[in-house]
């Protein structure tokens, strides 16, 4: 009986999606960015970026609609000697040509695509729009 | 009160664990921030850049370095001192099999999962293989997804920072949660994952074997005429790398041991010792 139980309990419980992939800021590369792909079962979806700076621009902002984006950064307490980056609401400052950073954007899968767009806060000009697409795409992009 | 009651109360251990731990992990994160970084991944991560990369084996190897230089040094250190000193590393700084045992110093004895059923050594380094080939098996994700050295730094800084608990709320972060949990906090000794399946904890036996077989490293001796048989060594064992044979004789596996000394600890006739011979 508790064997039923615990099936029945795990049977109608939705995990929250998981992806991770890899982004490169490229300079000159707007439009044919590759998309990145999430599970379409619905409910709380993550995706972990891991995104790595080739152009020169230094204040980074991620918007998506509806999604919250986050990131591991800043430290909780700064060292004098730090040498970490600044977060804050979806915008980084102070990153370097060759940086690696995570962002963890979640949302809710309402049924359609999406749309994440990755701007030079600085100047306000787009770098980088990535398709965000239900559905499971090319695997190898994912890791 | 004498000195053993003493040495029992007080594991001084425990403070160079702490102090691993307020090096490694938030909110102070001390040696992460000095190359940029706030947790053990990108630069810092010690596991990533061993892996067989699926870009060319030179090239990815060289770039694996340069993308975590300073995880590979950390390693590296490990492994030297590992050599020469036994697996001071693994027992006396880690922060992250150092969490697991702590947490678990805290819960009660009848949740405890015995792990010493399984083989370690056969599980340790067939788990460690799947782990350095597991992109050319297209598995390369298990690398990361079951990475403790993620989990526990996410855990650790969680109550700080929301990015972290939007990463734990994930399926990936609730499997790491799962499997930390299950071999870590709940297991007897909270070093299961340490002996079974932490890559690092792997070369780092593989180190500390080749150096008895060279005669460098220090190790558990037991004095056969102080024994009686008693098992509270074996029983005590985090990575259960002792065992009574049949004769009621200590049989000392140095692949696993992690040069912790909690059995010349509790040995009530001081018959083990910690050197060389």
């Amino acid at each position: 009986m508790a064997g039923l139980a615990v099936g029945t309990a795990f049977a109608n419980l939705k995990f929250p999606g998981y992806k991770h992939a890899m982004v490169m800021l490229m300079p000159g590369k707007r439009a044919d960015a590759k998309p990145l792909y999430f599970a379409e079962n619905g409910g709380r979806q993550v995706l972990m970026l891991s995104v790595k700076n080739h152009q020169r621009a230094k204040d980074i902002e991620f918007r998506m609609e509806g999604a919250e984006i986050r990131s591991s950064y800043p430290p909780v307490v700064t060292m004098p000697f730090s040498h970490a980056l600044s977060f804050d609401a979806g915008k980084f400052t102070g990153v370097e040509f060759n940086k690696s950073f995570p962002v963890f954007i979640a949302f809710n899968d309402d049924g359609t695509n999406k749309k994440l767009e990755i701007i030079d806060s600085s100047s306000g000009l787009v770098i980088q729009t990535v398709d965000v697409v239900r559905g499971k795409g090319n695997e190898r992009r994912d890791h | 009160m004498n000195d053993a009651i003493i040495k029992k109360r007080f594991n001084k251990r425990y403070i160079t664990i702490f102090f691993g731990m307020a090096l490694f992990l938030s909110p102070f994160a001390v040696i992460p921030q000095t190359v940029g970084e706030v947790n053990m991944c990108g630069t810092v991560c010690p596991r990533m850049f061993f892996t067989l990369p699926t870009t060319g084996l030179i090239n990815g190897f060289k770039n694996n370095l340069q993308a975590e230089w300073f995880g590979a040094s950390l390693v590296g250190l490990i492994l030297l001192t590992t050599f020469f000193m036994g697996r001071l590393w693994c027992s006396h700084f880690c922060p992250i099999g150092g969490t697991t045992e702590l947490v678990n110093r805290l819960i009660l004895g009848r949740f405890k999962i015995n792990f010493s059923f399984m083989h370690a050594p056969a599980f340790r380094y067939a788990y460690l293989f799947v782990f350095v080939t597991g992109a050319f098996m297209g598995i390369g994700g298990i690398a990361c997804k079951l990475c403790n050295f993620r989990v526990i730094p996410f855990l650790a800084g969680s109550p700080f920072v929301p990015g972290y608990r939007t990463y734990l709320l994930s399926s990936a972060g609730l499997a790491g949660i799962f499997i930390v949990s299950l071999t870590g906090f709940f297991a007897k000794g909270g070093r299961a994952y340490c002996n079974l399946l932490c890559p690092v904890g792997g070369l780092d036996s593989i180190a500390n074997y080749l150096s008895e077989k060279l005669g460098f490293s220090r190790k558990v001796r037991t004095d056969a005429s102080k024994c009686s048989g008693c098992g509270t060594c074996v029983n005590t064992c985090m990575v259960w790398a002792l065992e009574l044979d049949q004769n009621k004789k200590i049989k000392r596996s140095q692949a696993s041991c992690m040069s912790c000394k909690e059995c010349i600890k509790v040995c009530p006739r001081e018959a083990i010792r910690y050197g060389r011979a």
